[in-house]
């Protein structure tokens, strides 16, 4: 990939989108506008219309026959003004009057008794002055009720505190800074979604089916330029398009409540007293880390959806009911009561608008901003692998034909030796989400069980499924063809010698970042199953697990990326692509290691054998180490070594490092370099 | 130059029986040649070019691009071409200018000589006055011109043009033929598709004719004429189709 082209193909999109007014409305003209008109406007409309009700004068008529004890009353309180009417009832619900109090009895006669007065009073619940005149008139009367009492009470030789033993006062203190945050969390994820989709929107349309209508496409496919290139300059243009709106949505939103949500919130007496409401600078930080896979995933999709148009009205079509789809998870994020569990942290979009609300009302977990992060990721990647493929297909971007112009038919796919990058990371996605959704569900409910169905049936039949439909040649994509007696003993020093610093590690990490302890009993259990035999456990926790994600990692993943990336690029990042498919903050570094160890071994040996060994080795030493079924002497010995806080005494560290040293290096010496080819 | 051996293109459009576009062409052009493609709308010449631009990928079949073959290295195939045809249009929302620095940039030319290139080319077509305007304002006339210096920017050994002069005025179409003869002359390969007879009675060394995806001939003017017994290319093509139509092949 030529950065030079992907550069000018960025700026010229980036150019030709600025000098277009849609986008400029959209992206600037809305955020900037919006927010303050929008806040200045509802708040003092609200403002407006509650002092005007506070401000005005009640309109009560009374029925109570010639008795006036009522009457006076009423006229005593404040801002309350009697009239009188031929028929209350029809008054009150012509607006005429705001509230109409009946009295039945003569007051005079049940007060002088001992009695009790029933005084009605009828107001109009649609009409806020009704509201208000209701209001009055209960408080009002409340007060006089309770100086009737203390006059009886007195007759009586009797306090008032005698007869309320309780008194009770209810204090809002909730600090004005989370009020905002409630009111903001409510609001704010629905709203960025909405922008990142608008500012994709025009940008996405406009730079696939809008450049073919205008047919400038083939003048771009006839340049050198790659259609990756094209693929990455169109797509940075359309993200930054949609961040950039995401961003000064956030800023304008972000600035209009600091400089007039807390006056507002004072005038209307929500909070208890006049605090500066701040924007967390953190959270903010975090909100735009945030933005930046979902403003990936959501461009992505937009342009992998308009792409299929061939005209600008076409697409418009398509995406329209596409952006309308999106924003039902965003109105989801709004509900009370909806929590960011452990499901919804993978449910595109409905989780970056739950850990918004968290942020903002300041609750959210470290761990949830990790899956979250990393599930948004991946949709966004896989959205972006969409794209490029579409790409690729000429009758897609060359479409003369009407109607959405896809086949899938395998006899079209020309066949080939190994994946592309796409192939590698839409499986890779693909997976992780399928883990997710039918893999850790399974291992909820039979954990054994749960495990071989997410290694078979979840990784190893997707990987070889897609491999298949896709054509590519599964000895050669999979590094099946070789095996050296001598590379595999070499991988089985690197495996036992690994295992040795991965423990070191592992004490070290734990120090550092601590597993929390439900987790890290989760893991211990699964390993302490006492009732099954050892045989079934080394089955499912080490074979199984070392079969089936090595053809998914050290095969198709692997096979996918080595010809795209260095040596020094790709053993990291198909390592830490394992690392992350652990599912856990926790576990990435271990992981992520191990998998690099794993990726030099087979890239190095072409044989994925090798890797199933060491694989399989490594996790069987786990399971036999944790599940203390090792001989007595041994365990024994184990804990010892590992006793000290420190870990592993320093001779075993260096005697393992040495043995790692000599493995690698005898497998660097003695392989050919895989990027020179076999014949050098 | 060009050189292609059995290129064939089938399309599966959908809910119908596959169409063959292209059927076996085989045919090449030399350094300072002008090759002609002829045939009806339809016929396939925008297919058959697009191949050779490497816009689309053979069913089967190969083609050669200045010595590199274009399914083994389509990008590289790219940089020797110049490709003109009718869906290749400009940016409206660029000028001229801005156009050409941008297609500069994709063909990897460094900056200075885009801009010589730049200059060199708009004083040759006559592009001075309106090289700073937006496209979208431009006439056809000088749209076209502007293509061609697109084309012709990054000094191309390949030039592939499809029906460079359709919907063209008499002057704007004298001045693209005379850089195409200018262009030969310099020891370009120039393929060359048109539906004109005339246009290619002038200006071409040798021709084929093509017809519902095939190539029904292939030489120059002279053979084609002592081969169908006629004296212009108009009564040659016609009757070449008519035998083609009654030998079903």
């Amino acid at each position: 990939m030529k950065m030079r082209t992907v550069r000018a193909i960025f700026f010229k999109e980036l150019m030709v989108m600025l000098r277009d007014k849609r986008t400029l409305v959209a992206m600037i003209g809305i955020p900037v506008v919006l927010y303050p008109v929008l806040l200045v406007v509802t708040s003092q409309v609200a403002l407006m219309h509650i002092s005007h009700v506070e401000e005005s004068t009640s309109r009560i008529a009374i029925k109570a026959g010639q008795d006036p004890t009522v009457a006076h009353w009423i006229d005593a309180l404040p801002r309350m003004k009697l009239v009188s009417m031929e028929k209350p009832e029809a008054a009150l619900l012509d607006g005429e009057v705001d509230a109409v109090v009946v009295v039945k009895q003569r007051a005079e006669e049940v007060l002088e008794r001992g009695g009790s007065l029933l005084i009605v009073i009828q107001y109009d619940s649609t009409v806020p002055q009704s509201r208000e005149a209701a209001h009055r008139l209960s408080e009002g009367l409340r007060t006089t009720q309770t100086r009737l009492l203390e006059d009886r009470l007195a007759k009586a030789g009797i306090t008032l505190d005698f007869v309320t033993p309780l008194k009770l006062q209810e204090m809002n203190v909730a600090p004005a800074a989370r009020i905002v945050g409630t009111l903001l969390a409510a609001m704010l994820p629905m709203i960025m979604v909405l922008m990142v989709g608008i500012g994709a929107f025009y940008p996405a349309v406009d730079l696939t089916a809008g450049e073919k209508e205008r047919g400038t496409f083939e003048t771009l496919l006839s340049t050198p330029a790659t259609k990756f290139e094209i693929v990455c300059g169109k797509f940075l243009t359309v993200f930054c398009i949609s961040m950039l709106t995401g961003l000064l949505n956030l800023a304008s939103m972000a600035m209009t409540f600091i400089f007039h949500l807390s006056d507002l919130l004072t005038r209307l007496q929500v909070g208890p007293e006049k605090a500066p409401v701040q924007f967390p600078l953190g959270t903010a930080l975090l909100m735009t880390l945030l933005l930046i896979p979902l403003a990936l995933f959501v461009s992505a999709l937009m342009m992998s959806v308009a792409v299929l148009a061939r005209t600008f009205k076409e697409a418009q079509n398509y995406v329209t009911p596409f952006f309308l789809l999106i924003t039902i998870p965003a109105g989801l994020a709004g509900m009370p009561g909806l929590e960011l569990n452990s499901v919804l942290q993978f449910v595109p979009i409905v989780n970056i608008g739950l850990l918004f609300r968290d942020l903002l009302t300041d609750r959210a977990k470290l761990e949830a901003v990790f899956s979250v992060l990393l599930s948004t990721s991946a949709f966004a990647l896989l959205a972006l692998v969409c794209a490029t493929w579409l790409f690729q297909r000429e009758d897609v971007i060359l479409s003369e034909e009407k109607g959405v112009p896809l086949t899938l038919r395998r006899s079209r796919i020309a066949p080939r030796g190994e994946p592309t990058v796409g192939m590698a990371m839409t499986l890779y996605t693909l997976i992780l989400l399928l883990i997710f959704y039918v893999g850790v569900y399974a291992q909820s409910k039979h954990m054994l069980g749960g495990l071989l169905i997410t290694e078979w049936l979840v990784i190893a039949l997707p990987t070889v499924a897609l491999l298949w439909y896709l054509r590519v040649d599964l000895l050669s994509a999979l590094h099946l063809r070789a095996f050296r007696i001598d590379g595999a003993l070499a991988t089985a020093v690197i495996a036992l010698s690994w295992l040795v610093l991965a423990f070191q590690l592992g004490l070290w990490h734990s120090n550092v970042l601590p597993m929390p302890e439900d987790m890290a009993k989760q893991y211990l259990q699964l390993i302490h199953l006492e009732d099954t035999s050892l045989v079934v456990l080394l089955a499912v926790i080490a074979v199984s697990p070392a079969i089936c994600e090595e053809i998914l990692f050290r095969g198709a993943i692997l096979s996918g990326l080595e010809k795209r990336l260095p040596a020094w690029l790709l053993i990291p990042v198909v390592g830490l692509l394992f690392g992350a498919f652990h599912l856990s903050i926790y576990r990435v570094l271990l992981t992520g290691l191990t998998g690099m160890v794993l990726t030099y071994v087979v890239w190095r040996t072409r044989s994925l054998w090798n890797g199933i060994l060491l694989h399989c080795l490594f996790n069987a030493s786990a399971v036999l180490m944790a599940s203390e079924r090792l001989p007595e002497k041994l365990l024994t010995g184990l804990r010892n070594l590992s006793a000290a806080q420190a870990g592993l005494p320093w001779w075993l560290i260096g005697l393992a490092a040495s043995a790692m040293s000599a493995g690698i290096g005898y497998l660097h010496l003695r392989f050919p370099d895989p990027n020179r080819g076999p014949s050098e | 130059m060009i050189r292609t051996e059995r290129l064939r293109k089938v399309y599966f459009p959908p809910r119908s029986k596959p169409v063959e576009g292209v059927k076996n062409a085989t045919f090449s052009v030399e350094p300072g040649e002008i090759f002609g493609l002829l045939g009806p709308n339809g016929a396939g010449k925008t297919t058959l070019l697009r191949m050779l631009g490497t816009i689309i990928v053979p069913t089967s079949g190969y083609c050669w691009i200045a010595g590199v073959r274009t399914d083994q290295n389509p990008d590289a195939v790219r940089q020797h071409i110049g490709f003109l045809s009718g869906n290749t249009k400009l940016y409206g929302r660029l000028t001229a200018r801005e156009e050409l620095r941008y297609f500069g940039d994709l063909h990897g030319l460094p900056k200075d000589r885009i801009r010589q290139r730049t200059e060199e080319l708009a004083e040759i077509l006559g592009m001075g006055e309106f090289i700073d305007r937006r496209c979208d304002t431009l006439s056809t006339g000088q749209s076209q011109k502007v293509s061609i210096a697109r084309v012709l920017l990054h000094d191309p050994e390949v030039l592939i043009l499809d029906e460079p002069t359709t919907g063209l005025d008499i002057m704007t179409c004298q001045t693209i033929l005379s850089f195409i003869r200018n262009a030969k002359h310099y020891g370009r390969s120039i393929l060359f598709s048109t539906h004109y007879m005339t246009e290619a009675e002038i200006l071409c060394d040798r021709l084929a004719f093509i017809y519902s995806g095939e190539i029904l001939a292939t030489g120059t003017k002279e053979s084609l004429y002592e081969k169908t017994d006629t004296t212009n290319l108009t009564d040659a093509f016609v009757r070449l189709v008519n035998a083609a139509n009654t030998v079903p092949s």
